[in-house]
């Protein structure tokens, strides 16, 4: 999607929500009209130097608003363009209409991460470290957020800096041993060559590890209820989740299709879903509906991040052990024991959660346990945001595939040009990520470590 | 003669400068049908090797192939008056093979100049010219030739400048000064000062070249021997094979005494006393800067190379310097092999005007004065092989103009020549600027072998080679076509034959083995045949990006695009593109400087100008 560039956008940049202080952000070419239209005093200071200013608002029918205002001429902002920020008192309403305002002056609302596009596009900042950007705002736990606000600080780009660096640097040997084939270099030998692609391929394969997330698209964990029809899931899933819309009924089968709720677990986000019974019975002779039903909470149990795995507490135990370790790929399987209230919890084993819906019971540690797992997979994601992942996963394995080649050449003793060749693909893929090309430094650094003088 | 009427001679192109890039300029122009002249100060001096005596090396090598592919004299020069013949790289891969050659320096110069007396068209004139002649004013100014020492003009609708470093040259010996274009030749001021009065930046380099020694005196028992290709392969895909006696270069080398000699001299080396205070380049360094640069390094090559077959003189690679006669001389004498050399005449550095080649069109015609083209060192370059080049696509183009048809301009991925000047005039130079391989990012396909398929048939659509050479060319590529298809649809073993190739320890005879009617194969084609089998699969995945480029180069950028109108773009940015005006997004790439941000940035604003346009038609 490609957006206009110099046109103004304008957004609400404070959290939502009230607050003591709102922030209405304004960036491009009419900042300064739209300021003037807007305030008091209208001279405003939009070149030479960052300057913060007390001024009023006039914003009809209101009386006037005090404000402070912040403005950035372009080239010291964080955009490149002219960019203001009008910080006052942070009532929704009242953004909502200054906001308005500022765009009936001449800005557009702003798309989602559009300043952070512009502040890419002036250099100020790399890729990666936009996508720090939006992975902050976007940032659904703690967990989530430290990764983007290490990215930002340049998390990812400096072990891709540093490998770009050191595969630069045996580029530049072969490349030297190709264009001073007369001058007596350094001689690199097969062993070393072989050693030191193979060490930049497991360092590019640690980092695809690094960034890869269990879920491939969405970035929200999913904690599925499952177990057998009336094993009391639903009322489970309306005491984790309060507002929840589902039907709660002493019928077996009453959730014939499933119920999603978002919670937030104490910072941690995640959304519960909750299933039909799984009912061994229904095999054949059942309903349509039932049997598609069925089948979508056979793929909901598949696909949940989180299992929470319920029976009644007066029933069977389940014959499987909850296993202590989650298998890798599998979901995190937590045991539930409901209805606590009407049976005592036979045969459980120490992990099991025992919980009550109706008093309430085991409900407090269930959530602790949820929240737990939901922090173990946000962290599993890696210190990498899921948006720089997703666009890097491939480059990565490029990179490495290429290296991969070129240490096979290089134990084959074949063509050292082909090597080369592998290594250029590599850095090329490498380069995505950042966004660098390479031939110009490559020159620099055969002539900063050899002596070549023919 | 074409003389029209007193002192005023009437050309169509007008070449200034006889060397490498000139010879091959005028040559071109004329092969094209123009009506040339090549003017220069001294006919004994025509494609004189000012620095050492030897044409080709790696890049460099596949260069003369490609200025031979369409009708250049260089490589014809050099096979016929070689007396060393090297191929570099021979146990890499067939791309990075680079041929090299000592040249007979004198036999050479003779060799190339005999070539432009026998050219039709073309008029070889001793000149010395003091002054460009132009036509209009203010934005429509034009060239219209040149004024000569001694009351003349030329005149001529387009002027080909190849003045080397013969403009304001200054030739350093330690802390003595003289004016000068080579040693013992004078300078002109008169051209320089031209190009400034009409807008054009001129700015100044600085290279070196070392001392040459009588070889008589050269103890040949204390040093290494290193001898030519027991066969030669020839530079020009004319030359069948070459039959000469080889003669063997030497190689020496400095040692600590060397460094000390130097070291303690340093503060009369013009370099590091603020003389010189102009750029040179980091190849080819001079020695001292070699001693002070690599500091932990115990021992430099020097490589001694004869000038010729009737002369002694030799040429001491690795010694270039700007240090005075005296150190010169302690230097030689602290050299094994050396001690007791007697120096024929003494290295120099030399700084010249050239003109930061961003100023150019990648036809080689200066963007502020039609007409005007400019090849060889002028342009900050060095090298014979790099001035041969541009000399040669600058004549083509000026003729080509003057015809009223399109400029040749070489893909980065048809040539080093294009490489080369997409380099020049995209990304400008800092040092002077010498090919390498790992300039072309595109090498695989740019063979020294392949140069005659790449561009012959290019070179002939333009005019530059003749109907049978050209033939020649399609016949070969039809062959090969041919073999490649039969490799690929003949099995053996469940696979087809052409997978044989790509692995190292098979060979052609494994090839035979298998498909036996391919023994009259000509060696030619199957060497083709081999490495076009050998890369192909490497090809193929360069593709992918080569596409990327094209597709990009297909985005236009008017002529008249205004960068400073978009605040959006990074001010150095602006200021960059402003400078360069690329023709399109993918040159506005390369240009140094020039981020991925910055691209995506003029491409929404190429996107909403196209859209725009659209709604107003």
């Amino acid at each position: 999607m490609l957006y206009p560039l110099d046109d103004t956008i304008a957004a609400i940049a404070s959290a939502p929500g009230g607050s003591p202080r709102g922030i209405v952000r304004i960036s491009g070419p009419a900042t300064a009209a739209c300021l003037q239209s807007l305030l008091l005093p209208s001279e405003l200071p939009l070149s030479g130097r960052t300057s913060a200013i007390a001024a009023s608002i006039r914003l009809a029918p209101l009386a006037p608003l005090p404000a402070e205002v912040y403005c950035w001429p372009a080239g010291r902002s964080y955009t490149g363009q002219n960019v203001a920020e009008l910080h006052t008192f942070g009532s929704p309403p009242l953004l909502e209409h200054l906001l308005e305002a500022v765009c009936r002056a001449g800005a557009r609302l702003a798309e989602p991460g559009e300043f952070t596009l512009r502040a890419f596009l002036a250099g100020r900042i790399d890729l990666t470290q936009a996508e720090g950007v939006l992975g902050t705002i976007d940032a659904v736990g703690p967990h989530q957020l430290d990764a983007a606000l290490v990215q930002l600080a340049g998390g990812l780009a400096e072990p891709l800096r540093n490998l770009r660096e050191s595969l630069f640097e045996l580029l530049a040997h072969l490349e030297a041993g190709f264009d001073f084939a007369d001058e007596d270099l350094p001689f690199l030998d097969a062993g070393e060559l072989q050693r030191q692609l193979d060490q930049a391929r497991r360092q590019i394969e640690r980092i695809v590890e690094r960034m890869t997330a269990r879920r491939e698209s969405s970035s929200v964990v999913r904690v599925v209820l499952a177990g057998p029809p009336n094993a009391g899931k639903s009322s489970l899933f309306n005491a984790l989740a309060a507002d929840a819309g589902a039907l709660v009924s002493d019928l077996p089968g009453t959730t014939r299709d499933y119920l999603c709720a978002d919670l937030n677990l104490n910072g941690a986000a995640c959304r519960l879903i909750d299933t039909a019974g799984i009912d061994p019975g229904v095999v054949s002779g059942s309903s349509p509906p039932d049997r598609t039903a069925q089948e979508i909470a056979r793929q909901l149990a598949e696909q949940a991040d989180v299992l929470l795995l319920c029976r009644e507490s007066g029933g069977e135990a389940i014959s499987e052990e909850p296993p202590v370790v989650r298998l890798a790929g599998g979901p995190v399987t937590i045991h539930v024991c409901t209805k606590a209230d009407l049976a005592a919890c036979r045969d459980s084993a120490p992990a099991t959660v025992v919980t009550s819906a109706q008093t309430g019971e085991g409900i407090g540690e269930l959530e602790h346990r949820i929240r737990e797992a939901v922090v173990e997979l946000s962290m599993g994601e890696g210190d990498v945001v899921v948006g720089t992942a997703v666009r890097c996963r491939e480059s990565l394995r490029g990179a490495a595939a290429s290296l991969h080649r070129a240490c096979d050449l290089a134990v084959r003793e074949e063509g050292e040009e082909l090597i080369a060749a592998e290594i250029r693909t590599a850095l090329d893929e490498l380069g995505h990520v950042v966004g660098a090309v390479y031939t110009d430094d490559l020159l620099d650094r055969i002539f900063s470590r050899f002596c070549v003088g023919k | 003669m074409d003389c029209m009427s007193g002192n005023v001679y009437q050309y169509d192109i007008v070449v200034v400068g006889a060397g490498h890039a000139g010879c091959e300029a005028a040559l071109a122009a004329a092969r094209m049908g123009a009506r040339t002249a090549l003017l220069t100060d001294n006919l004994d001096t025509v494609a004189q090797m000012s620095c050492n005596p030897a044409i080709g090396g790696v890049a460099k090598g596949q260069i003369v192939r490609e200025i031979d592919a369409m009708g250049g004299v260089m490589g014809r020069a050099i096979d016929a008056t070689g007396i060393q013949f090297r191929m570099l790289n021979r146990r890499k891969g067939p791309a990075m093979h680079g041929p090299r050659a000592q040249a007979d320096k004198r036999a050479y110069q003779q060799f190339v100049k005999h070539a432009v007396e026998l050219q039709e068209n073309l008029a070889l004139r001793q000149e010395s010219v003091i002054d460009l002649l132009t036509e209009g004013h203010g934005g429509s100014v034009k060239v219209a030739g040149v004024r000569v020492r001694g009351d003349a003009e030329y005149r001529a609708e387009a002027v080909v400048l190849s003045t080397g470093t013969f403009m304001r040259g200054l030739l350093h010996y330690g802390e003595q000064k003289i004016a000068g274009g080579r040693a013992g030749e004078k300078t002109t001021s008169g051209i320089s000062l031209a190009l400034q009065r009409l807008g054009l930046r001129v700015e100044r380099f600085k290279t070196g070249t070392p001392p040459r020694l009588n070889g008589r005196t050269i103890d040949y028992t204390k040093a290494e021997i290193q001898l030519g290709d027991e066969t030669p392969e020839p530079f020009s895909f004319l030359t069948e094979r070459i039959e000469c006696e080889q003669i063997p270069c030497w190689i020496t080398y400095t040692n600590g005494q060397v460094h000390d000699v130097i070291l303690r001299n340093l503060d009369r080396a013009p370099m590091y006393t603020g003389q010189i205070r102009t750029g040179g380049p980091r190849y080819c360094p001079s020695v001292e800067t070699k001693v002070v640069r690599f500091s932990d390094k115990e021992r430099h090559q020097v490589f001694l190379e004869p000038e010729g077959r009737d002369t002694t003189e030799v040429y001491a690679n690795g010694l270039a310097t700007s240090l005075p006669r005296d150190v010169q001389e302690a230097m030689i004498r602290a050299i094994p092999a050396l001690e007791h050399a007697e120096i024929l005449r003494y290295g120099y550095a030399i700084e010249y005007d050239y003109l930061p080649p961003e100023q150019l069109k990648p036809s080689l015609e200066t963007k502020l004065v039609p007409g005007l083209y400019l090849a060889g060192q002028v342009n900050g370059t060095t090298g014979y092989e790099e001035a041969a080049g541009q000399g040669l696509l600058a004549g083509a183009n000026a003729a080509l103009k003057l015809a009223g048809r399109d400029p040749v301009i070489l893909s980065r991925d048809l040539g080093y020549l294009g490489v080369m000047v997409d380099d020049l005039v995209t990304r400008g130079v800092v040092e002077p600027y010498r090919m390498f391989t790992s300039r072309a990012e595109y090498r695989l396909r740019l063979r020294g072998d392949n140069a005659d398929r790449r561009l012959t048939p290019l070179a002939h659509q333009a005019g530059l080679v003749d109907d049978r050479r050209y033939q020649r060319v399609v016949d070969k590529e039809e062959q090969i076509a041919r073999t490649i298809e039969l490799l690929e649809s003949t099995y053996a073993d469940n696979r087809p034959v052409a997978n044989l190739l790509c692995r190292p320890e098979k060979s052609w005879d494994d090839v035979l083995a298998r498909i036996p009617q391919l023994a009259q194969l000509p060696n030619e084609i199957v060497r083709q045949v081999s490495y076009d089998i050998k890369y192909a699969g490497y090809l193929v995945r360069e593709n992918g990006e080569l596409e990327r480029q094209r597709r990009l180069a297909k985005r236009r950028i008017p002529e008249t695009f205004d960068y400073a109108a978009i605040d959006q773009l990074r001010i150095e940015a602006r200021e960059r593109l402003s400078q360069i005006r690329p023709s399109d997004l993918a040159q506005a790439g390369r240009i140094s400087g020039i981020t991925p941000a910055d691209l995506a940035v003029l491409m929404i604003y190429l996107d909403r100008g196209a859209a725009s346009r659209v709604v107003d038609g």
